[in-house]
């Protein structure tokens, strides 16, 4: 008897712990962390507020952490938790915690979508909390696209990047190539043969390949066309297989064919494969890449000299477009105390804690009110690589044909890989994009 | 103890019994079902009939199945590579599996090493194996095309050229085919050998004994892996995921598989109604492929006991 009871009450247990995890976690996400109810609504509550991001590796993780340890210990009204979850987990954790309704209190995100995911209902509008002053600290472009169709802001920016070409100083030097006569894209040319080197049939040496590193199709024609190359900002018709896109790609693909496909997989092939980095083993003299790869090669090849510059111009006087993105702060819909995230945003988007980011991790702010006396512009990369954010542009598509990519890469890879000639390549493109307007 | 208990519900007969019991066995997966996946499959259906993007939804009626068959350019593609990675995928595999398992029920020296070797990569999953894959499939340094050149083969670009990366990922899958292999050889145990040694009075060589015995003996578990496989197949993500880097399927499209396809729509998209509609369209076309394996096995697949019915 005494045996069953025991099994009843220790069943009964069990129930009321599982009962009890599935208990809601409101009052940690938002409520008092302090003594109880009758402390509710007074001045000396704690809220609770969980901040998501993806930076978990050692060259950022701690600095992130640092700066959430320095916003809690500024005061005593927010507390907020750092929570890393992998870059392929977070968007879908962040989107079905929306859906239920129980989401974080501040996401990093792409800067990109945020008209996007404003369309779509997924974000909290701060206007009221980001204020006009707050907004002229930040480059007008970084603002506009965190702000919706509608007109609202719904993101702050976090930080910015652009594209440059990383080049080796040691194969310079002894190719006798100065970095600064590489202007336009005749001039790279011209430099990549000089510093290429064969033995036999052998590639010992790649002077440069257009679309390996982080560089794609895209940073090429946003390069020649001065911005958006896929579509007419204005009408949203397409233009995929525009006179200079035709000429961009076969560009691309005669740099592979010069070099012959098999080079090109197998160094395709390390890139992805993330174990070997052929610009930081010296086997490629330049490489497109972003601003952030300044703190993978910290790590990867600290000894390794290097230097960058701007991409260079489809023809003289054409500009030095990179394409560039950027990472923001935001606030999910349905998040229970927004005002208290945006303390928390206002705080990590701040001149002084933008700096001590930049300083510590490398990464640019979107701020303009930065000038040389801070020490992350004390660095000569840094300053080349401003002159290039300066040039950068950030292509944030419309909603109306967001998903156009999907249909048009896939054909136009078929043209890079050789599948296809490249104008035919971009002409069943531009068709795959017209219908794909069609049936919207 | 349970007999009172089955009585006083009203099983009395050994059949009823029987079927008791088996319900007891599948009660956990019964609970699973209707606790956390039916609720979702219901709401999955619904929405497959509504514009729903997680934040609101608008029932558009049959729109998104006629998006799908008529008007989405990648469905067609997305499908048509789940096809040919399938039809070279479950054959492979299943046939690999009992090559394999024929040949580690022989007795030879080392045997258990052998079958612990050739189980081990089928307990290894995850992202990690994948990237193991990446670094073996690598046409310059990897093991795969290292070891094709000592006989004189000039290894492919595995996965960057789009020809080539579906048979990588099918051949990634053949390393990993020890778990089929483990059902085959607890088959294979249990077939006596008077059967073998009768043929063989009879004149049947090897071949004859592999065909007209093993295979029939072990045709239930052919049957249950061609099941298993075909479900498999069709729903194969990770590896388009992974190796393409961005999950955009490239190389030029070839790694675009059909749940990738889904998973897109649903999370970079958010056409989560359009996802759900064709999540259904996949249902349909291997519930009927299930169907119709289900129906043809009377024609080949061997019960010792004589039952064959469904």
């Amino acid at each position: 008897m005494k045996k069953r009871i025991s099994v009843l009450c220790l069943a009964a247990a069990m129930i009321l712990t599982a009962f009890s995890g599935c208990s809601s976690s409101d009052s940690q996400s938002s409520g008092s962390a302090g003594s109880g109810s009758e402390s509710n609504n007074t001045p000396t509550e704690t809220v609770e507020l969980e901040f998501w991001g993806w930076w978990s590796s050692d060259a950022r993780k701690p600095y992130i952490q640092e700066m959430v340890d320095n916003f809690n210990e500024s005061q005593d009204q927010y507390k907020v938790t750092y929570v890393d979850i992998p870059f392929g987990d977070i968007f879908t954790k962040n989107i079905a915690q929306i859906a239920a309704g129980n989401p974080c209190d501040i996401m990093a995100n792409s800067m990109e979508e945020v008209r996007f995911r404003a369309n779509e209902d997924q974000v909290e509008a701060l206007d009221e909390y980001i204020t006009d002053d707050i907004k002229s600290y930040f480059y007008d472009q970084y603002i506009d696209a965190c702000t919706g169709d509608d007109g609202v802001l719904y993101a702050v920016p976090y930080s910015v990047d652009t594209r440059a070409i990383y080049y080796n100083k040691a194969h310079f030097e002894e190719a006798n190539v100065d970095p600064a006569s590489i202007q336009t894209w005749d001039d790279l040319i011209a430099a990549a043969d000089k510093l290429d080197q064969k033995d036999g049939d052998t590639w010992t040496r790649v002077g440069f390949m257009p679309v390996l590193g982080n560089g794609g199709v895209d940073t090429w024609m946003i390069n020649a066309n001065k911005g958006v190359a896929w579509f007419n900002t204005e009408t949203l018709e397409p233009t995929v297989n525009s006179d200079v896109n035709k000429d961009v790609l076969k560009w691309i693909r005669d740099r592979i064919d010069h070099y012959g496909q098999a080079e090109y997989d197998n160094l395709s092939a390390a890139f992805s494969s993330g174990m070997t980095d052929p610009f930081a083993s010296g086997t490629i003299s330049m490489l497109v890449h972003t601003s952030a790869y300044t703190s993978s090669l910290a790590q990867t090849a600290p000894d390794l000299e290097y230097g960058v510059i701007p991409l260079p111009e489809y023809k003289a006087g054409n500009g030095h477009t990179a394409n560039g993105g950027g990472f923001v702060l935001e606030v999910p819909k349905g998040a229970k105390n927004v005002a208290a995230s945006c303390e928390f945003i206002k705080y990590a988007t701040s001149k002084d804690t933008q700096d001590f980011l930049a300083t510590k991790i490398g990464d640019f702010s979107a701020r303009n009110d930065f000038d040389d006396s801070s020490e992350f512009f004390q660095n000569p990369i840094t300053q080349d690589l401003a002159k290039c954010l300066e040039e950068t542009s950030t292509v944030i598509i419309p909603n109306e044909i967001k998903g156009y990519t999907d249909v048009i890469n896939p054909l136009i890879e078929e043209g890079t890989l050789g599948i296809t000639d490249t104008d035919t390549a971009l002409d069943n493109a531009q068709k795959a994009f017209e219908d794909f307007v069609a049936s919207k | 103890m349970f007999s009172k208990v089955l009585g006083k519900l009203g099983i009395k007969t050994n059949q009823g019994r029987e079927t008791f019991y088996g319900y007891i066995f599948i009660l956990p997966w019964l609970i699973g079902l209707l606790c956390f996946t039916l609720g979702p499959m219901i709401f999955s259906f619904i929405t497959s009939f509504a514009d729903y993007n997680m934040r609101s939804i608008e029932f558009t009626g049959l729109d998104n199945y006629i998006y799908m068959f008529t008007k989405d350019q990648l469905f067609g593609k997305s499908f048509m590579n789940t096809l040919v990675y399938s039809l070279m995928n479950i054959p492979l595999v299943t046939i690999g599996g009992v090559i394999v398992a024929v040949l580690l029920n022989k007795t030879i020296f080392g045997l258990r090493t052998f079958r612990t070797i050739y189980y081990l990569p089928s307990i290894m999953v995850g992202v990690g194996t994948y990237f193991l894959w990446m670094l073996l499939l690598d046409p310059a340094n990897g093991l795969v095309n290292a070891a094709l050149s000592v006989i004189g083969i000039d290894g492919p670009a595995w996965l960057t050229d789009p020809n080539w990366t579906k048979p990588a990922i099918v051949l990634m899958h053949l390393w990993g085919l020890g778990g089929q292999m483990l059902l085959y050889l607890a088959r294979l145990q249990s077939i006596p050998n008077d059967y073998y040694e009768a043929a063989s009075l009879d004149g049947a060589n090897a071949f004859h004994k592999f065909i007209k015995i093993t295979v029939p003996l072990i045709s239930p578990i052919i049957f249950y892996n061609l099941v298993i496989g075909i479900i498999g197949s069709f729903q194969v993500f990770q590896e388009g995921y992974i190796f393409s880097g961005n999950g955009s399927g490239s190389p030029a499209g070839s790694l675009l598989f059909y749940n990738l396809l889904v998973w897109n729509n649903a999370f970079k998209n958010f056409d989560t109604g359009y996802a759900n509609a064709m999540c259904w369209f996949l249902f349909a076309v291997v519930m009927i492929l299930t169907v119709i394996v289900q129906k043809s096995q009377k024609k080949w697949v061997y019960y010792e006991e004589g039952d064959n019915d469904d």
